[in-house]
């Protein structure tokens, strides 16, 4: 792969990240004159946790959307369409009924748990190499029960605040999140992320087809299990502090294949770097619309996500055609 | 001195019975039988494709207990497939299981230089096929195991690859292949091998065996007027 698009991707982010701290300046400013400590309080415990959020749940996003489609060896997997996400979202939810919305540790528990199922029932009922059309359907049944089973919980919500609590977090959110809170999710990606790095290399040649990539000596059960665990991992402690945000693992591995001459496995590391940026962009848009109030990041990237997602399905017709 | 391939009890439940071959020396096997007879699975069972049992030695070694970066220089499959999971250009993927250089003298064998950059899926079934057939034999591993190498290939470049297996095992290496072109195999094989309901039933010189009573049984074919005819 060539080193300056990803060069260019590092800078970036690195610039999304800078601006997501700074954005808007104004009133920082102001406040550095007036009250030191309180400006930086506010950098230090307000804007930088919401940005290492974005930035995490964003490269989370991209990474596991990378794994999950090369596994697949489908451009229409991703974390969001094979219900990872909605599972996490029922489980934490459940979870957050029985113990609140205040224990980090219990909610993430929760969300990696019902990841984790999402995605081995995905595994069960679409197989391992499944067409694009059996992958979807599965993915929107999973996705359809996982939503429903949220509802009903939601509908004997114990009390109007636990519901409100709950239906607000599943918006998918990043505002008032405590740096806390925030190491609670991006350590766990971090984690997964490097961890599927590793994958490459087996993942690309997959490109071959199953029976070549065992050829090679790669343990392709054991690659299906690492990759399911890892995105139920990353994508669950993710989900457990922001709620679902859709989209960005679908389009973030999809724009990194190009950088990678289609290979599925390199992709991962680019796809992480986009998934970031995706989101920081996307923060960044939520606090520069004119609204007078805080829309849900979740609404926003499903917003410019479906569009994208629409041209995508129009465009692969041909494959989902055979 | 090592046999080049020792296979003893190779099985794979309910595809192939506990099947024992041996490939003493460089040599070209060509592995025939009906659709259904067990030729991929006996490729898979040698190449430890799938839940495959029994004791598989290439050069004196287990493949299992070779990490993938050597399992490479003792064998490469080639599967009957021409599926591609992702549009890569023809160099990325011979590149997949090769070096640079390997890959370029693999696809200049092969006639693929000018297509090298081209999107496989640009490409026809037959290109496609010997870009897939480059590389399988650019890491130019001690056991070449192919299946059906030569389907979706015009004439002259089914002629052109038996070929080039020939060059490929003067140099040192073993192929064992799957074909249902009889003729196209017995003119090039050093060794015929018979197979039918997930077993070998025949093995020996290919002329011999293509004249044998056997073969006509298993495929239910007789030769009559120099082309191949329905036993009834």
């Amino acid at each position: 792969m060539k080193t300056l698009p990803f060069l260019l991707l590092g800078v970036a982010l690195l610039a999304a990240f800078a601006a997501s701290l700074a954005v808007p300046w104004p009133p920082i400013a102001a406040l550095l004159g007036e009250d030191r400590p309180l400006a930086l309080a506010l950098l230090w415990e307000l804007r930088l946790p919401r940005a290492l959020l974005a930035l995490a749940y964003g490269a989370m996003l991209g990474a596991s959307g990378a794994a999950i489609q090369g596994l697949f060896a489908n451009p229409l997997a991703s974390p969001d369409l094979t219900g990872t996400t909605s599972g996490a979202a029922l489980g934490a939810v459940v979870t957050a009924y029985l113990l609140g919305f205040s224990a980090p540790l219990a909610l993430a528990s929760g969300a990696v748990g019902g990841a984790l199922g999402a995605l081995l029932l995905l595994l069960a009922l679409a197989g391992p190499r499944a067409e694009t059309a059996t992958l979807l359907l599965a993915g929107l049944a999973i996705s359809a029960l996982a939503g429903a089973l949220t509802t009903l919980a939601l509908a004997l919500a114990p009390s109007p605040f636990a519901f409100y609590d709950a239906y607000e977090w599943l918006m998918g959110s990043l505002v008032d999140r405590s740096l806390e809170q925030a190491a609670f999710a991006a350590a766990p990606a971090l984690v997964a992320i490097l961890l599927l790095l590793r994958l490459g290399r087996p993942l690309d040649s997959l490109t071959l087809g199953e029976e070549v990539a065992q050829s090679f000596g790669h343990d392709v059960r054991r690659l299906r299990i690492e990759i399911v665990c890892l995105t139920a991992f990353g994508v669950g402690a993710c989900v457990a502090i922001c709620g679902a945000i859709g989209f960005v693992g679908l389009v973030a591995p999809i724009f990194a294949r190009r950088l990678t001459g289609g290979h599925p496995g390199r992709a991962i590391a680019p796809a992480a770097l986009i998934g970031g940026l995706l989101l920081l962009a996307a923060d960044l848009v939520v606090r520069s619309a004119p609204l007078g109030r805080t829309l849900p990041i979740g609404v926003v990237t499903a917003l410019l996500g479906a569009p994208f997602f629409l041209w995508l399905v129009a465009h692969m017709r041909w494959r989902l055609a055979r | 001195m090592i046999p080049l391939l020792e296979a003893k009890g190779a099985a794979l439940a309910g595809r192939l019975a506990p099947t024992d071959l041996a490939v003493g020396r460089p040599e070209l096997v060509c592995l025939v039988g009906p659709n259904g007879s067990g030729k991929t699975s006996l490729l898979h069972a040698l190449a430890r494709i799938g839940q495959a049992s029994g004791m598989v030695r290439i050069g004196g070694r287990r493949p299992e207990d070779l990490a993938p970066a050597a399992r490479r220089s003792l064998l490469s499959y080639l599967p009957a497939s021409r599926d591609v999971a992702w549009p890569l250009s023809a160099r990325d993927l011979v590149r997949l299981g090769a070096s640079e250089a390997e890959a370029d003298e693999a696809m200049a064998a092969l006639d693929l230089l000018p297509w090298a950059d081209r999107r496989i899926d640009r490409l026809s079934t037959g290109e496609r096929s010997r870009v897939l057939i480059a590389r399988a034999l650019a890491p130019k591993p001690l056991l070449l195991l192919l299946d059906e190498p030569v389907a979706n290939l015009d004439p002259l470049w089914q002629l052109r690859l038996m070929a080039i297996l020939r060059l490929a095992v003067a140099g040192g290496q073993g192929a064992v292949v799957a074909m249902h072109d009889l003729d196209l195999a017995a003119r090039f094989a050093d060794r015929l091998v018979l197979m039918a309901a997930g077993a070998i039933v025949g093995d020996g010189e290919p002329l011999a065996m293509l004249d044998s009573a056997r073969l006509g049984e298993v495929f239910g074919i007789k030769r009559a007027g120099g082309a191949w005819m329905p036993r009834d």
